[in-house]
């Protein structure tokens, strides 16, 4: 009785083993490779564009993570700054508080370098591309 | 064979042109996450972190401006050094397809030393303009031997 039970834990385990990998849909992973990678260079066309299209992609949605987060860091920071400055105005620290109105101007700084220079340097980075020199 | 050469030659066009774009991208995610740094260091008062990270943004903006003017420059001398010989039958030919070739995985070799670096010095790497500086170093070295190796080649094969 055991063996007849084990033999049918067996032949159903062994199903399962096989019908894993065959109901993955490989088409769905070999289609894209053969239109997007070998098709193009067979016809002459780009074989990299779906990988920087992608890559691109990627970067934006990390440029719009990092660029939120250094908002958060700098709202942040500007309230610790402030802060900071009423602190010392209340009990006439003349130092703490030029410190934090330093703090702010810099913190200020920072995020209008990020979020002007950044962008135009990207600008000038794709205007000044090079041609392939071969 | 000119095919298979002119097939080898636009394809590694393409592909500096997709590393190009990928650099100028991870240039500016790089830059931006050192600004990052710099923010929350000074927020903190570590003025390590802050110096650390100023240093990183501007050797992130060298490490661009070498993929993007130097490289090119770089590249155009060394291939213009390997001598074209004239009147040398086939062997000439080849000679072109192969500085072609040479020059093509050497502009793609450089940029992918750069791009290497620049995400190495993103996350802290000390040693990412050094490293990428040496690998260009040494494709120039080869291209260089290239340029003495086959007009002695010629000459060993009696095509001259």
């Amino acid at each position: 009785m055991s063996a007849v039970f084990g033999t049918m834990v067996a032949k159903c385990a062994t199903t399962l083993l096989l019908a894993g990998p065959l109901s993955v849909p490989w088409s769905q992973i070999a289609r894209p490779l053969w239109s997007r990678t070998w098709r193009p260079l067979l016809d002459g066309g780009d074989p990299f564009a779906g990988a920087t299209e992608e890559i691109l992609r990627l970067a934006g949605h990390a440029w719009g993570f990092l660029a939120g987060l250094l908002i958060v860091v700098a709202l942040l920071g500007g309230l610790f700054f402030a802060l900071q400055g009423a602190a010392g105005a209340s009990f006439g620290g003349g130092k703490m508080t030029s410190t934090a109105v330093l703090g702010i101007v810099g913190v200020v700084l920072l995020v209008l370098l990020a979020f002007l220079l950044l962008p135009e340097l990207g600008k000038i980075l794709k205007d000044y591309t090079p041609v392939p020199p071969f | 064979m000119s095919e298979v050469t002119e097939f080898i030659v636009s394809l590694l066009r393409e592909a500096w042109g997709a590393l190009v774009l990928t650099l100028a991208a991870f240039v500016l995610l790089a830059m931006l996450a050192q600004v990052l740094r710099v923010a929350s260091g000074s927020l903190l008062g570590a003025n390590l972190w802050v110096w650390e990270a100023v240093g990183a943004v501007i050797g992130l903006l060298v490490l661009g401006l070498v993929a993007v003017l130097g490289v090119p420059a770089i590249l155009r001398a060394a291939q213009a050094s390997i001598p074209t010989l004239r009147d040398c039958g086939p062997i000439n030919e080849l000679g072109y397809m192969a500085i072609g070739i040479i020059g093509g995985l050497g502009a793609v070799r450089m940029l992918h030393a750069v791009i290497s670096s620049v995400v190495a010095s993103s996350v802290g790497g000390g040693s990412a303009m050094s490293s990428a500086l040496m690998e260009i170093g040494e494709v120039i070295l080869e291209m260089l031997i290239a340029s003495i190796a086959y007009p002695l080649a010629v000459r060993f094969l009696g095509a001259c």
